[in-house]
């Protein structure tokens, strides 16, 4: 159990991040790095280690939230945790004044809506490559995809936002797209 | 200087900086040359840097030191609902029908072989011949294969691994007939059908990892290996599964001789 431990002392921020990204909330979050841990503890045994251990607590992790999306087919956004962006950009920055804060708090409204118009597999390589910064090859190997499959992925999910955001493309600082 | 079709195809990793040296000076020079890409580009690298801008809050230390102790109750609490609650009671239902099952396929086996070999049989299904050159054709193979290993993993599943009562397991007639198994699964997965037989070939794959582990069991005396081993064996509910794979193919050879029958009877009327 010790060695478990460490691992997971090692990985949780990982785990947490991915899964923060996935879900967009913390209590989700919360929820999906408990499952994981507990999956993980008991098929510990069969990771064969012909993965890195990161590249498989990435899968297990990114799968978790699939499957999650995939039985409560919600938005992984929760509407509730979205003021929390106006409250944070506040404290973080004392120059913020409320509207300032406001208008902030309604671009991210606005980046979280376009990363929900994509796929679940889509925003997947999205969130891997882009926030957790995964070269594309390793994206592959946790979304056991080919790296050219994953590419694909990756440049369709970039036009989506691109055409998601153009609409609020001078307030998001975006040319209008063609 | 590259064309249009190369410069896009090296956008994305332009896009995350993943161009070697070289790949990026040419892709540059497109880049200042041709307004159409050069707008795609900035298009795109707008749109990154606008979604990076996404910043859900990160997790407080509070939150991060709280999932260890979460993860230790939750733990906790799966076990006591193992062994309290109705899951458990459901697998342990299905692992007595498994070793009934077993029991009365093991009679039948001793009843085949006694009555046409005309010799004792042993419960332990340790043959070293090839099912192959027993004359066997590939639906009793498969047959032969599943009741094995259900005996196998029946055996294993039996030991002791408390770590007192461990030094009582002799695994090596199970690690032998595990090698044997792996070799047996390798020759039938060539005369299955992927379509057809895709059930019984993802139960095969299972039953390998399993096989595999138990072939490797070096020290009957640490009990870790033979608790792993029982863990995979009931977390994939390996016995149930083969229960059920051999129901399906009776079934299945049920209504091929009923069929067989029909067409007989009408060829003969």
């Amino acid at each position: 159990m010790s060695a478990f431990r460490e691992i997971v002392e090692l990985y949780k921020h990982q785990i947490y991040s991915v899964s923060l990204d996935f879900t967009g909330n913390h209590h989700d979050a919360e929820d999906v790095v408990q499952e994981v841990l507990i999956k993980v503890y008991r098929s510990l045994h069969k990771f064969r280690g012909d993965a890195r251990l990161s590249t498989w607590l990435h899968r297990v992790t990114v799968n978790t939230c699939l499957d999650r999306r995939r039985k409560a087919s919600v938005p992984t956004t929760s509407s509730e945790e979205i003021p929390q962006y106006a409250e944070r950009f506040a404290a973080s920055d004392p120059q913020c004044n409320p509207e300032k804060a406001a208008e902030l708090n309604r671009m991210q409204e606005q980046i979280d809506g376009a990363l929900s118009s994509l796929t679940p597999l889509e925003r997947s390589v999205f969130v891997l490559r882009n926030y957790s910064g995964l070269p594309l090859k390793e994206v592959a190997r946790v979304l056991g995809r080919s790296e050219g499959t994953v590419k694909n992925m990756l440049w369709r999910a970039l036009r989506k936002l691109q055409k998601e955001l153009a609409i609020y493309g001078r307030e998001l600082g975006l040319e209008a797209s063609k | 200087m590259i064309s249009c079709r190369e410069c896009r195809d090296r956008l994305l990793d332009a896009l995350y900086g993943e161009l070697d040296p070289a790949g990026r000076l040419a892709f540059d020079e497109h880049v200042a040359a041709c307004p159409n890409c050069a707008a795609d580009y900035a298009g795109l690298e707008q749109t990154r840097r606008v979604m990076d801008t996404r910043k859900p809050e990160p997790p407080s230390e509070k939150i991060l030191e709280g999932i260890w102790p979460a993860f230790l109750d939750r733990l906790r609490q799966q076990k006591a609902e193992r062994s309290t609650g109705r899951p458990w009671h459901w697998q342990r239902w299905v692992l007595n029908l498994a070793a009934a099952s077993a029991l009365v396929a093991v009679g039948v086996l001793i009843g085949r072989y006694g009555r046409f070999a005309g010799e004792p049989v042993s419960t332990t299904p340790a043959s070293k011949e090839p099912a192959a050159a027993a004359g066997l054709n590939l639906d009793d193979r498969v047959g032969r294969y599943l009741e094995r290993s259900k005996l196998v993993l029946m055996s294993v599943d039996n030991m002791k691994s408390a770590a007192g009562e461990a030094a009582a397991n002799d695994l090596s007639a199970e690690r032998k007939i595990s090698r044997d198994l792996l070799r047996e699964s390798r020759a039938l997965k060539k005369g299955l059908d992927a379509s057809r037989d895709e059930q019984l070939l993802e139960l095969m794959a299972q039953l390998e990892m399993t096989l595999i582990q138990i072939a490797n069991l070096r020290d009957p005396r640490v009990p870790l290996g033979v608790e792993l081993v029982k863990t995979g064996i009931e977390e994939r509910a390996l016995l149930f599964k083969i229960n059920l794979e051999e129901m399906r193919r009776a079934s299945e050879r049920l209504s091929k001789s009923k069929r067989d029958r029909e067409s007989t009877r009408r060829r003969v009327g």
